[in-house]
């Protein structure tokens, strides 16, 4: 198996070239005037990646990734906040709160009526009555 | 100055039963958003600032105060007893404060977070109260070129945190600062690196990224480890022992060299506008760390460790207030908000104000001192009911905890792009994480990026261009040099750690 | 949600039998924001949330204020830009920053002057140039021999303008000024007070100061003298064609329908009257409150671009 560290110091080391080439002289503005440009302190910093990413190359060390089901469960996960957040900016959350709730309870594997009750429909009506109705703010 | 029977009708002021009233409900509301993850004292001060205006100035700038002290032991409630901090001066208590829970000690771990953090805070409070005069001018000295050396210098101490690889540890901050670079340039103020989002200009939201990184991102893989067993969310293990549950005189004691190190740092940061208390936290258990004899022990539930942190980070908010009172200016936004209470009460924070307010002042001395004494107070109560929430099953207080933070960063960052950002930012905190980059220094180097570009372009304007001009600035020189032997230190006890 | 709905008319029918009645039919469907283009415990934001807390009151209207920050109120008014016009959100900024935008890079704000409904202002800031009160000069003047004489001096700003401003005294006297950029002008006053800079801008707040002794005004940045320093010049008075007047304004998304844009700018104006917002605008603005009105705030925006077009084109 490849090293972690090799890996990951290959990727700092793109994203430190993609970084000084591409990005930095599209999304940044140049200023000819002043000691500190817009774009010096971000230059030395995608140099430095480059170098790291370099370096770590040369001196990696034995890390291992831990366990590769957990980061893919991680990953499951992150795509159901996603889709969460996407379903919040479509429905509102009084709607998308109890969905996503129910999602991540059931896919961690909680099945007692009760406990599934109190996370989907508690703790949303609670945020509800605090936000809205206490503070006055609105909901997203 | 004052005279005496002033101050002391400005304390008395403060022990009236409505004024008390008030600093203790800003205790308990402080307490409970503090702990709450995604909302935080500084939305409450926020919120309930228009709400003063009908009040008394003492009663409604003591609720406030009440608010931003209560928050600092709140916050340290979901770092230690979840690893899920809101803000990241929280994150260096939850480094100890965390696997002490863990072994089955939440009440002494939290116990301990909060006695270190009054002491900390009394502590900075007292040097406010006593000396904030002259190091008032000692920060008016603090220039930008000694800023930036004081950055440096912080940088340098940090270094005892980095981990096995050095390489590694530089690319974490690196990647921090460069997300600082995000947003209007500090001198010229043209967007950089903002792909067209607007939203973008000031940066990434702090609470953002702060909550993404730290909470969401453990909250990620407790939710991947979870695989099906339904579990309590902390595993409150009684040990049967009562001393697991409290924590004694002697082991105060103890920390006292600790708790006095770390409120000095707390506090000499706090009173230089800009630093804050992320890098006081993390500067003091650095310190402890190295100072202490058995350093490997840290990180596995040293108290010497949550005392560092927090008493670190409670100093900062006391000794804040040394510039805001005695020059008007704020060092946090927190002290900008109650600088914003005083100003809605048409009193301007500033040279005058001990002169033509000293009653007041004296009174809100007063109220700080006493919301001290409340904190530990309601602490004793809060912990307990906390460490009941958290027993619940953790399914239950993950998915709350998801629904908080969506909507606490909504309303911090004024919408849904904040919990974008965020949700961002637990994915990048999760791979670096497994990935062996620290996230912590990722964090510190985040929150002190911008700070450390802007004082380097002034310092750089002020000097003409021209480094060597350092010499004549004796403060920064002295910074400097004791960067480099602490650089030396660090790392050498780091690599002789790893050689073991 | 049918819960929520039932709770909302509830509360809304209540609170509007219990409005003045002073303003007349119109009402916003659900909470009206009152959005703050800058950070939470700064001046604009001080006005504002105790505007929003007085329009509530008085109009019975939920108001709801918020921080919107980035780019000086670039990013509120660029989500408001692209709102539909219901009358449910107010934008409260300040003119210089948005100005500046648009005369700089107009290709790159997504919208332009006439993306907005003008609904009036609340003060102007009094921008000041000021400097410690022992140093080595007095006037502008003074300043501009003291900086020729040792090879250059630092001046602080806290605002792009004010940088152009002096660019403006650079480029007629060859002043050789240099400039500090500062984040808020508090920083801009430590700087001042440390002795780091030996001027710098400042836009309210440094009346305290001037009051106590600690410093003293060497000119005004505005169009126009300020009461509390009526023998200290404009900068326009001494013969430099430039000068920056930044108003604390309100917009909505244009296209509002004419009866809730005028109902909304009437309960600014009313908010803006009570003894309460006077009272913390002149604490927090040290100036008088101003509300040109809906038709001069476009106006004041108009010829606020040209002004801006003026200080780019030195």
């Amino acid at each position: 198996m490849i090293n972690a560290d090799r890996a990951s110091g290959l990727g700092v080391f793109v994203l430190g070239l993609m970084l000084y080439f591409v990005v930095i002289p599209e999304q940044i503005e140049t200023v000819d005037e002043g000691w500190m440009r817009p774009n010096s302190l971000p230059n030395v910093l995608a140099l430095v990646l480059m170098g790291c990413g370099l370096l770590l190359q040369l001196r990696a060390t034995a890390h291992r990734i831990e366990n590769p089901r957990e980061m893919a469960m991680a990953a499951l996960y992150f795509v159901v906040l996603a889709l969460g957040l996407a379903a919040i900016s479509l429905l509102g959350f009084t709607y998308a709160a109890p969905i996503l709730a129910a999602a991540v309870m059931l896919l961690m594997g909680e099945r007692r009526p009760v406990w599934l009750g109190l996370g989907i429909f508690g703790t949303p009506l609670v945020i509800w009555l605090v936000v809205e109705q206490a503070l006055g703010r609105v909901l997203p | 100055m004052v005279d005496f029977a002033t101050m002391i009708a400005g304390f008395s002021d403060a022990f009236t039963l409505w004024n008390l009233g008030f600093v203790l409900f800003g205790v308990v509301v402080g307490q409970f958003v503090g702990a709450v993850p995604g909302i935080g004292p500084v939305m409450a001060m926020a919120i309930a600032i228009p709400f003063t205006f009908g009040m008394d100035p003492l009663a409604g700038i003591g609720f406030l105060v009440g608010v931003n002290k209560g928050g600092l032991v709140g916050g340290a409630v979901p770092a230690v007893l979840m690893n899920t901090p809101g803000t990241p001066d929280a994150a260096a208590t939850a480094l100890d404060g965390y696997p002490l829970s863990k072994a089955g000690k939440p009440l002494k771990a939290t116990k301990m977070a909060l006695f270190s953090s009054v002491t900390g805070d009394t502590f900075s409070d007292i040097v406010l109260i006593t000396v904030s005069a002259p190091l008032a001018i000692i920060a008016l000295k603090m220039g930008p070129i000694e800023i930036f050396a004081l950055m440096i210098f912080t940088f340098s101490v940090l270094s005892g945190l980095i981990g096995a690889s050095l390489i590694k540890g530089i690319i974490a901050a690196t990647l921090g600062l460069l997300c600082g670079t995000v947003g209007a340039d500090p001198e010229h103020y043209t967007p950089r690196l903002i792909f067209g989002q607007f939203e973008l200009y000031d940066g990434f939201p702090l609470a953002a990224v702060a909550i993404g990184m730290l909470a969401i991102s453990e909250i990620l893989r407790r939710l991947a480890q979870s695989q099906g067993r339904v579990r309590p969310a902390v595993d409150l293990k009684d040990t049967g022992h009562a001393a697991d549950r409290r924590v004694s005189w002697a082991e105060y004691w103890a920390c006292r060299f600790t708790m006095l190190r770390g409120a000095s740092i707390g506090t000499l940061l706090g009173a230089m506008p800009g630093i804050g208390s992320t890098a006081a936290a993390f500067m003091s258990y650095a310190a402890t760390k190295s100072a202490s004899d058995a350093p490997e022990s840290f990180g596995k539930g040293n108290l010497q460790g949550i005392a560092a942190a927090e008493s670190a980070n409670s100093a900062v908010v006391g000794s804040n207030l040394i510039p805001l009172l005695t020059l008007g200016i704020p060092g946090s936004v927190g002290a900008a908000l109650i600088i914003s209470a005083f100003m809605i009460h048409g009193i301007q924070p500033g040279p005058l104000l001990f002169q033509d307010q000293g009653r007041l002042i004296y009174g809100l001395f007063g109220a700080m001192i006493m919301a001290n004494l409340m904190n530990l107070l309601v602490g004793q109560v809060g912990l307990r009911f906390w460490i009941k929430v958290v027993a619940a099953p953790e399914t239950m207080i993950f998915a709350s905890a998801l629904l908080l933070c969506i909507v606490g960063v909504s309303l911090a960052t004024g919408g849904l792009f904040g919990v974008a950002v965020m949700l961002g930012f637990a994915g990048l905190g999760y791979l670096m994480a497994s990935f062996g980059y620290s996230v912590v220094i990722f964090i510190i180097a985040f929150f002190l990026g911008p700070r450390f570009e802007s004082s380097l372009g002034q310092g750089l304007v002020l000097l003409n261009g021209d480094l060597t001009g350092v010499i004549y600035h004796p403060i920064a020189m002295i910074l400097l040099l004791c960067s480099a032997a602490s650089l030396v230190w660090f790392l050498r006890q780091n690599q002789h750690a790893h050689e073991d | 949600m049918t819960l929520r709905k039932t709770l909302a008319g509830l509360v809304a029918g209540l609170s509007m039998t219990l409005a003045s009645g002073a303003l007349a039919d119109w009402a916003p469907k659900g909470p009206l924001k009152l959005q703050i283009g800058f950070a939470a415990g700064g001046s604009t934001d001080t006005m504002g949330r105790v505007i929003a807390k007085v329009m509530k009151e008085q109009t019975g209207w939920n108001v709801i204020a918020e921080n919107k920050t980035g780019g000086g109120g670039l990013a509120m008014f660029t989500g408001i830009s692209k709102m539909p016009a219901r009358g449910t959100v107010i934008g409260m900024g300040v003119n210089m920053p948005i100005l500046v935008n648009l005369n700089k890079r107009p290709e790159q704000v997504p919208f332009d002057l006439d993306s907005f409904d003008y609904l009036g202002t609340v003060a102007r800031a009094q921008v000041a140039l000021v400097a410690r009160a022992d140093a080595p000069f007095d006037d502008l003047a003074g300043m501009i021999d003291y900086s020729k004489a040792n090879g250059g001096i630092a001046v602080s700003f806290d605002a792009a303008p004010q940088k152009l401003l002096m660019e403006v005294v650079n480029a007629k006297e060859a002043a050789d000024f240099r400039f500090v950029s500062t984040k808020g002008e508090a920083e801009g006053q430590k700087l001042i007070l440390g002795g780091q800079v030996m001027a710098g801008f400042s836009a309210g707040t440094h009346v305290k100061y001037l009051d106590s002794g600690d410093f003293k005004m060497i000119a005004v940045g505005n169009n126009s003298r300020h009461s509390y320093a009526p023998n200290t010049p404009t900068i326009n008075d001494l013969g430099y064609d430039a000068y920056v007047d930044p108003y604390f304004y309100f917009a909505t998304t244009a296209g509002t329908d004419p009866e809730a844009k005028a109902a909304l700018a009437d309960a600014l104006a009313a908010a803006i009257e009570s003894d309460e917002v006077q009272k913390v605008v002149r604490n927090v603005a040290s100036t008088d409150p101003l509300n040109l009105g809906a038709e001069a705030t476009k106006a004041m925006m108009v010829d606020g671009l040209q002004n801006v077009g003026v200080l780019f084109g030195q």
